[in-house]
């Protein structure tokens, strides 16, 4: 994790620098990251590599400055790609793939959301309204930066890869989720979060979680378990 | 497919992809560096490419500061595309080594 790790710090550094860290969120593979900083740095929470960097964009975005992040992007050797088929954007580089992500809402649509502020485009993807109702501030390598609470982190994992159509992508978000969530269950604070969250859950999503949890952890399907039995 | 093995099968294919990217990006790019000749008192510019013993001189247009900082852009722009090609092959032999390490 040597060249994309400094470009990953560089795009925050930047992204920050002009003020658009505070309107946006880190999500994706890079956040456990930032969690194990957040969490004194344990053994437990490991990092696997990844070269997606994914941001979220709140739907409906609350962005407070006019900034180019096309361009600041494009400064730091990333380049445009509009795929041909639906024209979603991505910014390209040889160590890191940058996306801008928002909640799709309602019935959806087949093409980005043109994010005017910032200069980029979005895409809409379902189930994102879960982390953007949890998010928090945590401080990475002195930056200050918007993520996902762990435990809604956790939850949407689990709730994703009940949706994904590659098998490893499937256990790549499971075992993510397991080794982040078994840590949570050693804090009661954020004990306490699994359980709020999971108990705003509509039934449907709470069912599905509870099958998924079910072969995936011991430990973690006992505690969500439990909450269900009690909610009753 | 291991989590390990589909991370990297997964990259691979995002680099090969990559290659393509910059090779479009890069044939669509000016070739060759930019000389000038004067002729009956006005500068023209010209893109200068060596085709085997042979050096091809290519019209661009009146000597302004607009056509030659364009073409100068565009240029410095295919020099960075041939770098970032150099270094998806980098990385992209990264990832095929680990490949087959992961299989045998």
């Amino acid at each position: 994790m040597g060249r994309e790790h400094d470009l990953f710090f560089a795009v925050l550094t930047r992204l920050d620098e002009e003020e658009v860290l505070q309107d946006i969120i880190l999500i994706g593979g890079w956040c456990p990251l930032v969690y194990r900083e957040y969490f004194g740095n344990p053994a437990e929470i490991s990092m696997q590599r990844t070269t997606d960097l994914d941001f979220m964009v709140p739907n409906p975005p609350h962005i407070q400055k006019d900034v180019d992040v096309s361009r600041i992007l494009e400064r730091l050797g990333f380049d445009r790609n509009i795929s041909m088929l639906d024209g979603y954007v991505k910014y390209v580089h040889p160590d890191l793939e940058v996306e801008f992500l928002t909640p799709e809402r309602g019935k959806g649509r087949d093409k980005p959301y043109a994010i005017e502020k910032l200069h980029v485009d979005a895409q809409g993807l379902r189930y994102l309204d879960l982390l953007q109702g949890h998010v928090m501030r945590a401080s990475y390598n002195g930056i200050s930066i918007n993520v996902p609470e762990p435990a809604a982190y956790v939850l949407h994992k689990f709730i994703i890869s009940g949706r994904r159509t590659k098998s490893f992508k499937r256990e790549k978000d499971i075992e993510t989720a397991r080794q982040v969530g078994e840590y949570l269950l050693g804090h009661e604070s954020q004990r306490r979060m699994l359980r709020d969250i999971y108990a705003g859950m509509p039934g449907r999503w709470r069912k599905e979680l509870l099958r998924i949890i079910r072969n995936a952890s011991d430990k973690m399907y006992e505690f969500m378990s439990s909450i269900e039995a009690f909610k009753i | 497919m291991s989590v390990m093995m589909g991370i990297l099968e997964e990259e691979r294919k995002r680099l090969e992809e990559l290659l393509d990217f910059y090779r479009k990006k890069i044939e669509e790019a000016p070739r060759g560096s930019i000389s000038a000749k004067e002729r009956g008192g006005r500068r023209y510019l010209y893109l200068a490419r060596r085709e085997g013993e042979k050096v091809i001189f290519d019209y661009v247009g009146r000597d302004v500061p607009e056509v030659r900082d364009a073409l100068d852009n565009r240029i410095h722009q295919r020099r960075e595309y041939q770098a970032k090609l150099r270094q998806v092959r980098e990385n992209l032999k990264e990832v095929k080594r680990a490949l087959r390490g992961k299989r045998t």
